[in-house]
């Protein structure tokens, strides 16, 4: 019997001491890069550790070469369709053209910047002059003409620059639109689905209205939302960020990617493991306790995989909300380019296409990120 | 006076045509520190059996009197050990203790409840692992936690719900062993719930066997009068332990006998389904070339 006892104790880890916990253990990255959606790096931390080196090259190799040459095929076929797809006023761009047209975008930016910049150091100059006017006038005892000079400097200062918004400026719109969209539907989203995972009775009473409106399309939802905005929203100076025309767009963000964080917060509340109630009941929890300690936490993976979809169909929907509110946001900068209509305007189009592509990928990778962390045991996604 | 009182109780699930009698006129006596081991078939109710006296459902009738009271839904002094663990998978192993002592004993000062928390996982031996997390335990970890979770809690009857079925052979005698080291120490009314005759012969002062259900009730007790610490190689050699064995064994198999020309002559009935053939008829979408279903099949379903 003792010999026994004394196996399974040794089985038992021991406290790591602190020199093995800062030697760099190629493992341990790789898989902490694998959990943050970052798997592609993974194979270069083990090749820094030394482990399997050829393994790690041959891997190394193919998942930088697959894609580029993918790739590579891909900027081909639409280098052949820029050559035959013509319409009237314009023609499909060719990945040259579409280069030099983000360039383009970016000196424009650039330039925008740098006149903005300097619309505040003239007015900043002109402040200054008149304060200089003010110290005399103050000299001389002149106290009418300090108030005014003074007023003048504040008026200088207190001036917005109007330029052009820039491609930049925009994304910056889109992603305020979608972040408020989706935090509405996250705060509207997971009570209301907590409710509905708790009582069979509201989930009863919920379930024909989020079937009947979980597939409407944004567009439909735009005028509803509209008369709702002009309503409630006053017309803010347009200077500011706040225009109706955000909140209305970010009010279509809401209604349409609600439903997954709704859903999928039910029913991870609705299916918490009997057995984990059943710890409730033997603890005697009260009922807050039981769905703090209990029913959340063992439902948080199924509310995150909720809010991982409801970003991506917010995201997805912000271009045609945007483009439907004439929100300044990506949506607008696509429409506004389709309506110039030349071969330069459809080659930023296509530049907007690969940027929202890419925030949309890196939207889905940050929830990816939150999902995991709030994932346990080895489940996987 | 005995400590548990199991009077009569009745339980059965589902109503109308569906119902099904699980338990029929349980009576068991239980005296204060005494070890009862419950053994039966696996799906007779026994687990039905332990929630009724963990408080977990109610019976249909009788009565469950633990220390001269009728037992009214779950209470701390009557701690259950799951059958599956139990442990809440985001929680470490000091976390999972911690949650059933800080809800017990709300009322003590945070220092007290955490020596009572680093007690009750020294005793399992899980000290080194405290902070890891269920999914890095392996099964007799899980149940080791399961079992300190529940003792942090004090209660005088420990109710193990076959706590060790999912273990293998060797961890499960380290287990029992420690097991039977705390009763030994603290005293508790336990009674276990097994499949396991020799487990159940190692560590309980009596064996009470379960029929095969519907309506299961308990056999003819068998008394284990040995002392404890019991010799383990006693049971595979010595007389007395293999009679015991003999008796518990001819009860079994007796009612699984009885189970089979009872309930279905040695006939096996299966469902009324015939299988079509689909393959045959390739689903298309043309006007009027859709199968029609056979006749068996919309007959069947």
């Amino acid at each position: 019997m003792s010999t026994i006892t004394e196996t399974t104790k040794g089985a038992v880890p021991k406290k790591k001491s602190s020199k093995k916990i800062l030697r760099y253990n190629p493992n341990r990255v790789a898989h902490t890069l694998d959990k943050l959606g970052l798997g592609y790096f993974s194979p270069i931390a083990r090749l820094i550790g030394g482990d399997e080196p050829k393994k790690q090259l041959r891997e190394i190799t193919s998942n930088t070469f697959l894609p580029m040459l993918a790739f590579a095929i891909f900027i081909g076929v639409w280098g052949i369709c820029s050559q035959f797809v013509v319409s009237d006023s314009t023609r499909i761009p060719s990945p040259a053209q579409t280069w030099s047209a983000w360039q383009g975008m970016v000196d424009f930016a650039e330039a925008e910047k740098l006149k903005e910049s300097e619309y505040y150091q003239a007015n900043e100059e002109r402040a200054l002059k008149m304060e200089a006017k003010a110290k005399t006038a103050e000299e001389a005892g002149e106290l009418d003409k300090v108030e005014r000079y003074n007023g003048m400097a504040e008026k200088f200062r207190s001036k917005v620059y109007q330029g052009a918004t820039t491609f930049f400026d925009q994304i910056g719109i889109s992603l305020i639109t979608v972040a408020v969209g989706f935090l509405a539907a996250c705060i509207l989203g997971v009570p209301v689905g907590i409710l509905c995972g708790i009582s069979k009775r509201v989930n009863i009473a919920l379930n024909p209205i989020i079937q009947l409106f979980k597939p409407v399309s944004p567009l439909a939802w735009f005028p509803i939302v509209f008369v709702f905005t002009t309503w409630g929203i006053e017309q803010p100076e347009s200077t500011s960020i706040w225009q109706r025309a955000l909140w209305t767009s970010a009010g279509v963000v809401t209604l349409c990617s609600i439903w997954p964080t709704l859903i999928n917060t039910a029913v991870g509340v609705a299916s918490v493991d009997k057995d984990h109630l059943n710890v409730a009941k033997v603890l005697k929890l009260g009922w807050f306790k039981r769905i703090w300690k209990i029913v959340l936490p063992s439902s948080l993976p199924l509310i995150f995989t909720g809010l991982r979809l409801s970003i991506g169909v917010g995201w997805m929907v912000l271009v045609a909300s945007d483009m439907m509110a004439q929100n300044q946001g990506l949506g607008k900068f696509v429409w506004d380019m389709y309506q110039n209509g030349d071969t330069q305007s459809t080659a930023q189009i296509i530049i907007a296409v690969f940027f929202i592509g890419a925030i949309g990928f890196l939207l889905d990778r940050v929830m990816l990120v939150c999902q995991r962390l709030v994932t346990f045991e080895e489940q996987t996604i | 006076m005995a400590y548990l009182e199991i009077n009569d109780v009745c339980k059965g699930f589902g109503s109308g045509t569906a119902r099904f009698e699980v338990l029929k006129n349980i009576n068991l006596h239980v005296k204060e520190g005494e070890f009862i081991a419950i053994l039966g078939y696996s799906g007779v109710g026994k687990s039905t059996l332990m929630n009724l006296i963990a408080g977990l459902e109610e019976p249909d009738s009788g009565e469950i009197i633990v220390n001269d009271k009728k037992i009214d839904g779950p209470h701390p002094d009557r701690g259950l050990v799951f059958q599956n663990y139990s442990l809440l998978p985001w929680l470490s192993v000091h976390g999972n203790v911690a949650m059933a002592v800080n809800q017990i004993y709300k009322g003590r000062k945070r220092s007290e409840r955490k020596s009572m928390i680093k007690k009750a996982i020294e005793r399992v031996n899980l000290d080194d692992a405290s902070y890891k997390k269920p999914g890095e335990l392996s099964g007799g970890m899980r149940q080791r936690n399961s079992v300190a979770r529940t003792l942090s809690m004090n209660p005088k009857l420990l109710l193990l719900d076959e706590p060790l079925s999912a273990l293998d052979a060797l961890t499960r005698s380290v287990i029992q062993d420690q097991i039977l080291e705390i009763k030994k120490t603290e005293g508790q009314t336990v009674i276990l719930i097994t499949n396991d005759v020799d487990e159940g012969l190692y560590m309980a002062d009596r064996i009470m066997p379960l029929s095969i259900g519907p309506e299961a009730t308990l056999g003819p007790e068998i008394y284990n009068p040995n002392p404890y610490p019991r010799d383990r190689r006693a049971i595979n050699s010595s007389a007395e332990y293999q009679k015991l064995r003999h008796e518990i064994i001819s009860f079994l198999l007796k009612e699984k006998e009885k189970e089979k020309t009872n309930n279905h002559n040695g006939r096996v009935t299966l469902p009324n389904i015939k299988p079509v053939d689909i393959s045959r008829h390739k689903p298309t979408f043309s006007r009027g070339a859709r199968p029609k279903p056979k006749k068996e099949l919309s007959k069947s379903i």
